[in-house]
């Protein structure tokens, strides 16, 4: 660690040695940019309805500063950040104290980029390595090593990774390195994109090691990863398929221990998408399976921490409320139930979506147009048999029981210039026994949504919706949800919200918000106060568990 | 190994340090085009830049907005709205079908990884900058109905 520190001392020095040269030849100054972001909680001392007590600290903050230097295609760049007192509740535990976690040095040109210390990549569609931020999830896993791109023309880039991946304040064990090529036969081969369409192509690898000195005879220290990816392109028309499979690796359960037995796994993942688009119209298809591929860099890592790839859920991503309760949390690894009892090794399906739009002044568009949006998705548990993972049969392209189904119907209709509403229905099934390890493996729900927005004059408009959630076989029953937002562009927003779930015998509870929101130029300051239900947060298909809490909350951000 | 890379890396940095200063950044489009960003800002017209994603309504909301006036816009002042779409994988491949169901006429870039979004330290979407010869000349973040119109008049006033 210090070997690194002192060589991006160095490089900062060489920076501004350039950069004081540069002055004196031209006017060049650079560019200094950042960001400040700051959440802040200050926690009741307990809240009975939602059974909630304070924490140790109930003063909380986690804090986020950034900045970056750009000179002459040179960029060097450190990331702050301080959870002080403590780290919100939900948030990993690690992140409490204070430090900067992240740094680099990067030079870029047309063709060639390199840096060095911290950076965030993506091979592809990040199958088999992607490193990112996400604030809101608690997730900053980029890697600490060097990277160099190379695109020599328009059709072709290849990349090379080589380093660690972040966990809190330090890393994790595992060393990965990788290479990506991707390529535009068309562009390469100088055909003529318009009549004969695009035809894509690319090839990922990554390794990753890590040491291992226990019990386990022969266990895979080092397990190598492989893509191959092609898509085509012709104006209606997109096809895209992608394999990927990883060599054997043992075994870990939900805790992160290492299994002991004598069988290794190998995993894979066969995803194929189709987009068609029309005069208004689109039409999507994906089918996906993923054996034994959610990986992470250690072999002791648990939940979002050293995650190494990203295999999202490709369900439809909700916004309301309502529609976050029964979100799907796609089953990507080996699961196992106490006592190392295998319970999913993966899953199989697929989602198809619809959407059209009824122009101004047709029959069903009437004066102002609507809009349609269908969607629907599928998801099975791939078949296995035996719970005991060193005798089990374990299948591929098999499925089992069901995950994860849902169905959605959202139309949008504008009657005037100032006023349009939004219609949602949503019916799904949730196997949660499967997915969470307990409950009913037949959660069925129902919801819908109203909403509706008001443009009034000078900037001033009010939006509101009320949902309704019936649900059979969860304890927690039914829920009822409504928003009322009043804006004033572009800086004031108040906000009352509210989701009661008034089917649950044993805690009725109003989860209710009240707040503002101010917003001038980059700057914006949010303030609310009320409870946050317990539950997953899901960004982009990875989730966070949240407690319940109740309390004060304040957001700022600012970029320069 | 490790130290060659490091080695490896510094040696094409000094080496190289006398070429671009504008950001480098490349995204695609729609097509597999690559666009550079920093040529994209250059531009004698005024050009938003506009993130968005397939999953924020308020983005959406904004994006439609600004479509039933697009036309004029352009007309007027002759600005080119550039919507980056930072989703990730899971729903990048469905912002080609809402742009084309919705008949936008924008130019819409992919920012898979968000290594714009990060460079513009854009912390939430929705979020715009509008840069106008290369200078930035209002920066906006968040979507009440409304602000469309703001946008519009900081645009006019640039071009003045």
């Amino acid at each position: 660690m210090n070997k690194f520190s002192l060589l991006f001392a160095s490089l900062l020095l060489l920076v501004c040695t350039i950069n004081a040269q540069s002055e004196k030849n031209k006017k060049d100054k650079g560019k200094l940019s950042g960001s400040i972001e700051s959440n802040a909680q200050y926690y009741n001392e307990k809240d009975d309805d939602i059974g909630f007590i304070a924490p140790y600290n109930r003063f909380r903050s986690n804090n986020y500063i950034k900045l970056d230097y750009t000179i002459k295609g040179v960029s060097v760049g450190v990331q702050y950040e301080a959870y002080e007192p403590d780290v919100i509740l939900g948030y990993p535990e690690n992140l409490k104290g204070n430090g900067i976690t992240n740094y680099y040095a990067a030079y870029n040109s047309k063709k060639i980029s390199a840096t060095i210390g911290h950076f965030y990549e993506q091979f592809g569609s990040g199958l088999l390595l992607r490193s990112w931020e996400d604030r809101q999830l608690g997730i900053n896993n980029a890697i600490f090593g060097t990277r160099l791109i190379f695109s020599p023309n328009d059709a072709m880039t290849f990349k090379a990774i080589y380093g660690k991946k972040r966990d809190a304040y330090s890393f994790g064990e595992g060393l990965i390195w990788g290479a990506d090529a991707d390529l535009n036969l068309s562009k390469l081969l100088k055909q003529d994109e318009q009549k004969k369409g695009t035809i894509t192509t690319g090839f990922s690898y990554v390794g990753k090691h890590e040491d291992y000195d226990g019990v386990v005879a022969n266990l895979p220290q080092t397990v190598h990863l492989l893509s191959v990816k092609a898509g085509y392109q012709k104006s209606n028309l997109v096809l895209n398929a992608e394999y990927a499979f990883r060599t054997n690796d043992c075994a870990i359960n939900d805790l992160g221990k290492v299994i002991n037995t004598n069988k290794f796994f190998n995993g894979n993942v066969l995803q194929l998408g189709a987009t068609i688009t029309g005069n208004n119209s689109a039409w999507n298809f994906t089918l996906r399976q993923v054996k034994n591929f959610g990986m992470y860099t250690d072999r002791k890592a648990k939940l979002n921490q050293l995650l190494l790839n990203y295999v999202p859920a490709l369900t439809k991503q909700q916004h309301y409320s309502l529609a976050n309760i029964y979100v799907y949390n796609p089953q990507v690894r080996f699961s196992f139930l106490p006592g190392n009892l295998l319970n999913s090794t993966g899953e199989i399906g697929g989602q198809f979506e619809w959407l059209k739009t009824f122009p101004k002044n047709s029959k069903l568009g009437g004066k102002y147009g609507m809009q349609l949006n269908v969607h629907f998705s599928y998801y099975a548990a791939l078949a296995f048999d035996g719970t005991d993972v060193n005798t089990a049969k374990i299948y591929s392209f098999k499925p089992a029981n069901t995950n994860f189904r849902d169905f959605n119907i959202e139309v949008k209709k504008s009657w005037n210039k100032n006023f349009k509403t939004y219609f949602t229905y949503i019916n799904s099934l949730y196997n949660q026994k499967q997915v969470e390890g307990f409950g009913s493996d037949n959660v069925q729900s129902n919801i819908l949504i109203a909403e509706g927005i008001v443009k009034l004059k000078k900037g001033h408009s009010i939006k509101a919706d009320i949902q309704h959630l019936w649900v059979e076989n969860d304890y927690r029953g039914n829920w009822a949800a409504a928003t009322i937002e009043y804006g004033i562009a572009p800086m004031f927003n108040f906000f009352v919200t509210d989701m009661y779930n008034y089917g649950n015998d044993n805690k009725k509870a109003h989860y209710y918000n009240v707040g503002a929101s101010i917003t001038k130029g980059t700057a914006r300051i949010m303030i609310s106060y009320g409870r946050q239900r317990e539950g997953l947060l899901c960004v982009g298909g990875v989730c966070r568990l949240v407690p319940a809490s109740s309390g004060l909350s304040m957001s700022l951000n600012y970029s320069f | 190994m490790k130290l060659f890379f490091l080695f490896f890396s510094f040696f094409i940095a000094s080496v190289s340090f006398s070429q671009e200063s504008l950001t480098q950044l490349k995204l695609k489009d729609a097509k597999g085009n690559v666009v550079q960003i920093g040529e994209v800002i250059q531009s004698q017209k005024p050009v938003i830049i506009s993130f968005w994603a397939t999953w924020c309504a308020p983005c959406i909301q904004e994006l439609e907005a600004i479509h039933e006036v697009y036309e004029d816009w352009q007309k007027e002042t002759k600005v080119t709205l550039y919507a980056v779409c930072i989703d990730d994988a899971r729903s990048q491949f469905k912002a080609m079908s809402i742009y084309k169901s919705k008949g936008w006429k924008y130019e819409v870039l992919y920012d898979a990884n968000q290594d714009l979004k990060r460079a513009l330290n854009v912390a939430n979407v929705p979020n715009l900058v509008v840069y106008y010869n290369g200078k930035e000349i209002y920066k906006h973040s968040g979507y009440s109905p409304g602000s469309e119109d703001v946008l519009y008049k900081k645009i006019k006033e640039a071009i003045k």
